[in-house]
């Protein structure tokens, strides 16, 4: 049994850990590549991350300065972005609060203290952030990838396969598939951009396994199926929907609620591995992940449904919807 | 080395580890040679291990308007506090008698005939007019007159080493979970203390207080009763202490908006729809309970639910209207209403005090008020206190008007020299003063769980312990029979002795 409410911060927590998991390692990925560049480059190539992450409108409202690592430290420590990395551990942090008696005590740990770690990151930049060169939203990104991994891990193997943990996977699979999308889209090369699937590769942790697979210099098509189709990789929105279904048959098995979502689940699955997406792909590549972006939101908010169609409306915390993105309980 | 100042001689106070003369008292010996053994630069870095992990788990609280933030790390000295196994004995005989006798006082009110008000035990005028009082509460019995589940009772020592009652919580006592949590911190930065010493454990709360909130759930509910604890939310100052209970005793912690009443029955919205509710721990006021029959905004609260508790279909712990009985105008009569309830005399005796609406005893404050502590009844948490010997000609010339003004609102207590027990300040271990808070638990029947909450005035001559104004806590513990410390009792220490001063007849 789990309260309407708690499988709502359940599923919340789920998604903002692997958003702050993703934008942590984007700007990682990203700082990384341009390292060696002059800093007016490493500026354009975050602003291309903002639109990829779909901030435009954080963005232009922080007012982010010129300077060359503003833009890292608009995506990395700036509290006023709902989407920056801090603020997502943040979320993350509020939303296990709410569940704090029914998780692990473990998992409440490790949010609690990459929490305090990212806060007094965030203290030590306010006053010294272009002296240091970036530097200490370099060091946040590292401190937020290695408390999200330690998250990941002290979730699957410290809390039990009970509703909370089928809401808090869930969340963290439509998050991921839903960035894996927006990323594949951004990776299209509009606005005079070359493609660079290694990056593209690397935003979405797939860089490694994808060298196996497809080589070294990937085009697109074969990036966009690798994320979107490959049953194997634990990154790609097949595999991730997959696991959706399951975790939703769960959940239908314990609670019953969650018809509709499971079943939209199952025939996006069904879409992704019979359909035919390479035909699709080669026509309309836009239009096609639009619209697999548009129901991804949709079976998100279907599942944001489930959690209160049970007992009635009942109150939840607001959280912080990217467009598109689905949830039903934007701020 | 570790310093310890010795209380000085002129020192009213009772210290509980040092003699007057300045020699360690025999039960605090070991631990005392223990801690001789660090010095500052170790203690302090076991306070940070402390510190750290405290932060690092979120033991916090919050203090209200506080502009340093709102969730403060748990304080805990390092020193523990202890109790001999003989003076825990008469302590826990005192408090279990204390709260059989106003569990029976709350039972006489509401579901009574009001016998003791008759019978001119307690005023009928002072229980009537009491903030606590619950007209909408008359006619609820409740499972074993167990109208106060959970109740905690601050206990002060005196100068001749004599433990008193200084107030009543039977609304919503908090602090059990830093009890529990004092332990466990001890235990990792202090691992070899426990060589000299056996100690009653302080884990077993979850389930004692499980046990009894079964017990309180309403007939019919089944071997399991579905129990919750109901929270005001995330911002409230005792957040911690509520996921903290929900997790130890393995209930669904709720708000008000996941209740909801329907036909007389309280119901939790889950996912797989409404689930009936039978018992519910609330950790929110009277007031914010039900909309419907208290404050009209409250949000906190489930709309009908006084209805489904007068219906009988679910137990509310503690009851409503269980301040009438905590009421600081009512402390006075404690102890008659046990002599009257039980027909035996107070194993522990009240901090004497004085009522303000009698004329001949608020003429007797008056002429000394500077030597006495000045309490409004209606505040807790340390607010509003004035403290007579601390106050100016101005502060005292208000107190007296504003008594005056609505004597019903005030009481006057006599200074008690809370006891002095060493707390590390500024890398030395000085006499700070303390008090207690044990908790005591009623269902089918009553048990005081052992030791309890000690609060201490970080700030140096303060009587003040309260967390939220700068206090801080300990460990406590009470030594199991028998063990080389415990014997220690026999040593001289001084023993219970009964009901001390009473006062306001």
């Amino acid at each position: 049994m789990i309260l309407a409410r708690h499988a709502d911060s359940m599923l919340w927590a789920g998604r903002y850990l692997e958003r702050a998991d993703t934008i942590a390692r984007c700007v990682s990925v990203e700082t990384n590549a341009v390292m060696h560049r002059p800093p007016t480059e490493a500026r354009l190539a975050s602003r291309r991350l903002v639109q990829a992450l779909g901030l435009q409108d954080e963005f232009v409202a922080a007012q982010v300065g010129t300077g060359p690592y503003a833009v890292m430290d608009f995506l990395v420590s700036d509290e006023t972005n709902p989407g920056s990395v801090v603020s997502s551990v943040q979320s993350v942090r509020e939303n296990l609060r709410i569940v704090r008696d029914r998780i692990p005590v473990e998992l409440w740990e490790e949010a609690n203290s990459l929490h305090i770690l990212m806060q007094s990151a965030k203290a030590v930049s306010s006053g010294a952030r272009e002296q240091t060169g970036g530097e200490v939203s370099r060091m946040s990104v590292i401190t937020a990838r290695r408390g999200c991994r330690s998250l990941s891990g002290v979730m699957t193997e410290s809390m039990m396969r009970d509703e909370g943990y089928a809401f808090m996977e869930v969340g963290r699979l439509l998050e991921r598939s839903t960035l894996t999308v927006e990323l594949l889209k951004s990776g299209l090369g509009t606005g005079g951009d070359v493609f660079d699937g290694n990056r593209l590769l690397a935003f979405t942790h797939s860089l490694q396994a994808a060298r196996r697979e497809i080589g070294h210099s990937p085009k697109w098509a074969a990036v966009a199926r690798f994320l979107l189709q490959h049953a194997d990789l634990p990154r790609s929105v097949l595999w991730c929907l997959g696991r959706v279904e399951q975790r939703l048959e769960d959940l239908a098995a314990a609670a019953g609620a969650v018809a509709m979502p499971r079943r939209r689940a199952g025939a996006l699955r069904a879409h992704l591995e019979y359909g035919e997406l390479d035909g699709l792909l080669a026509a309309a590549p836009d239009a096609e992940l639009s619209e697999l972006g548009t129901s991804l939101a949709t079976l998100a908010t279907d599942v944001h449904a489930s959690t209160v169609s049970g007992s009635g409306q009942v109150e939840v915390h607001a959280q912080f919807v990217r467009p598109g993105d689905g949830g039903g309980a934007a701020s | 080395m570790a310093d310890f100042r010795r209380p000085d001689a002129e020192f009213a106070a009772y210290d509980e580890a040092f003699d007057r003369d300045g020699s360690v008292r025999p039960l605090y010996a070991a631990i005392v040679d223990r801690f001789s053994n660090f010095d500052a630069a170790e203690l302090r870095r076991r306070e940070g291990i402390i510190e750290e992990e405290f932060r690092r788990q979120g033991i916090t609280f919050t203090v209200y308007g506080d502009s340093q933030g709102t969730e403060r790390t748990w304080p805990m000295d390092l020193f523990p506090r202890l109790i001999t196994a003989a003076e825990w004995r008469e302590i826990e005989r005192g408090l279990a008698q204390r709260v059989t006798a106003l569990n029976r006082f709350l039972a006489d009110v509401y579901t009574g005939e009001g016998a003791a008000m008759a019978d001119g035990v307690v005023p009928a005028w002072l229980v009537q007019s009491s903030d606590g009082f619950e007209r909408n509460a008359f006619g609820i019995s409740v499972p074993h007159d167990a109208h106060c589940v959970i109740a905690g009772i601050d206990l002060v020592r005196d100068a001749q080493g004599q433990y008193r009652v200084l107030e009543d919580n039977l609304r919503n006592p908090s602090g059990i979970s830093y009890v529990i949590e004092n332990r466990a911190a001890m235990t990792r930065a202090f691992p070899l203390v426990w060589e000299d010493h056996t100690v009653e454990p302080v884990s077993q709360y979850g389930r004692m207080l499980r046990t009894a909130l079964e017990s309180v759930a309403p007939a019919g509910s089944g071997d399991k009763p579905l129990i919750v604890i109901l929270t005001p939310g995330i911002y409230n100052s005792a957040y911690f202490e509520h996921a903290f209970l929900a997790r130890e005793m393995g209930v669904e912690l709720v708000e008000g908006p996941d209740l909801v009443v329907d036909e007389h029955v309280v119901y939790l919205r889950t996912i797989e729809g409404l689930v009936p509710v039978d018992v519910i721990y609330r950790r929110i006021d009277d007031t914010f309970l039900d909309p419907v029959s208290f404050r009209p905004d409250s949000t906190l609260g489930v709309p009908g639910l006084l209805g489904a508790i007068r219906a009988g279909t679910v137990t509310v712990a503690n009851a409503v209207g269980n301040g009438v009985a905590d009421d600081k105008a009512i402390h006075p009569y404690v102890t008659d209403l046990i002599r009257y309830y039980l027909g035996e005399e107070p194993i522990l005796g009240n901090v004497e005090t004085y009522v303000m609406w009698e004329p001949d005893q608020r003429a007797a404050a008056f002429e000394r008020l500077d030597e006495l502590v000045i309490k409004p009844v209606g505040e807790s948490g340390g607010y509003g206190i004035v403290i007579g010997r601390d106050a100016t000609e101005e502060e005292l010339a208000n107190a007296r008007a504003e008594i005056e003004a609505d004597p019903r609102n005030w009481v006057v207590q006599e200074v008690v020299e809370l006891s002095t027990l060493a707390s590390m300040c500024d890398d030395v271990l000085e006499p700070r003063h303390l008090d207690l808070r044990p908790f005591v638990i009623t269902g089918e029947r009553t048990q005081v769980f052992p030791g309890g909450l000690t609060r201490v005035a970080m700030r140096k001559g303060s009587l003040i312990v309260n967390s939220s104004q700068g206090g801080g806590s300990k460990d406590t513990w009470v030594l199991a029979p028998g063990t080389n410390s415990g014997a220690a009792e026999l040593a001289g220490e001084p023993s219970m002795d009964a009901a001390g001063q009473e006062s306001a007849r």
